[in-house]
């Protein structure tokens, strides 16, 4: 049977296609990542105790 | 063997070079914003200012008047907001306490400013006021966004509640930190009075009553540390008037303030110290970062063709085909 010569089927097609994989597996673990951490985002916090100043601070 | 080291580079170099752009345009925009719980401090002072004495309605020449700002990020409201708005909110509660040489206080304005915490957009809530007076603020204030850009700005005065654009008008060195060096001019502008004020007994309705109206004109300056979009420092060359009615008797008009309003020395430092820090944070997420990703992506890259090409001459033509071994003689 005729095969193409870069086909999943032969030595090199093999080759390019587990090269592909392995660049899709860095694409997706990429955006995984990124797209976890901004998930994630940052924590909000509290309010401060700290009271609206009516007096000169001495310092920052 | 080689093919696998060579396959797990490649892996590699694509995530790092993907990281690249993933975190310059989306983790970013998404990542850096104003904390909600900030809270901040700021002295003003204006040097031989004038200042209105209301107990004779005559105006006087003293040594210093001094402005305390505060900054307050109210967490429980901006969360509160975020459930109808759907964007990160900082609802910030700020306080404008002015004091005179003796310490005695000239004016208190309370204000709510309400923004989205990435792009420093005014949100629009209730709550968002001045001085108890409602107002729906466009364009900025107090601070200008990340990445901000050498051109003019639209910026919202408090005094006079309205947006006047802010003027671009070069960039400069202020104590080591390259800034942009904005510019905006209030003409005299009729302000309504402060709700509080100094003299027990007179409020705004009462004064109302006289006729007597307050006028206001500034010149606001700011240097603007464009990474973090922070001003480093600023100054007013602020000016109140009050004109007419019988609060003044044969007067035209009386001069309620003026002075040259500057950041306290001690002020400056601390906020160039901070300014620089955080500067380095955003630069890390918009330059360091990415650069970084992108040089180790590509590294990474010719690793992996290395490999790969060493792989084939070691295995012939290819790996995947047998390794055919001539016989050796000797």
């Amino acid at each position: 049977m005729y095969q193409l010569p870069l086909s999943a089927g032969s030595p090199v097609g093999r080759f390019r296609m587990r090269a592909l994989i392995a660049a899709a597996t860095g694409l997706a673990l990429a955006f995984a990542l990124v797209l976890a951490l901004t998930e994630l985002g940052t924590p909000t916090g509290e309010t401060s105790p700290k009271p609206l100043l009516t007096t000169v601070p001495p310092h920052p | 063997m080689h093919r696998r080291a060579g396959l797990i580079l490649l892996a590699f170099a694509v995530f790092f070079a993907a990281l690249s752009p993933l975190t310059r345009w989306y983790a970013f925009p998404r990542l850096a914003k104003i904390p909600a719980d900030q809270y901040q401090d700021m002295v003003l002072v204006a040097k031989d200012a004038t200042l209105l004495d209301y107990g004779t309605m005559t105006e006087r020449k003293v040594p210093q008047v001094t402005i305390v700002q505060t900054l307050k990020g109210n967490v429980e409201a901006s969360e509160r907001i975020e459930r109808t708005a759907g964007r990160d909110v900082v609802v910030w509660d700020g306080l404008s306490y002015v004091q005179g040489p003796d310490g005695e206080m000239v004016s208190k304005i309370p204000e709510r400013y309400i923004f989205d915490a990435h792009t420093q957009e005014p949100v629009h809530a209730r709550g968002e006021m001045v001085d108890g007076d409602p107002v729906r603020r466009e364009g900025l204030e107090f601070k200008w966004p990340f990445l901000t850009e050498p051109r003019d700005y639209e910026y919202f005065d408090a005094q006079a509640r309205i947006t006047a654009p802010i003027h671009y008008k070069g960039t400069q060195d202020f104590r080591g930190v390259e800034v942009y060096y904005f510019e905006q001019t209030i003409p005299w502008t009729e302000v309504a009075f402060p709700r509080i004020m100094p003299v027990e007994g007179i409020t705004r309705e009462t004064v109302a009553k006289t006729g007597t109206t307050r006028w206001y004109t500034t010149v606001r300056k700011f240097w603007v540390e464009p990474v973090t979009g922070a001003p480093v420092y600023g100054e007013e060359i602020h000016k109140e008037e009050l004109r007419g009615g019988t609060l003044l008797g044969d007067r035209e008009k009386v001069t309620a303030f003026a002075g040259h309003v500057k950041m306290r020395e001690d002020y400056i430092e601390h906020t160039v110290d901070l300014v620089t820090s955080q500067r380095v944070v955003v630069l890390l997420m918009t330059s360091y970062l990415p650069w970084g990703f992108l040089g180790l992506g590509l590294l990474l890259l010719a690793l992996a063709l290395y490999v790969e090409a060493r792989g084939r001459r070691a295995g012939g033509s290819g790996a995947e085909e047998p390794v055919t071994s001539e016989p050796v003689t000797a």
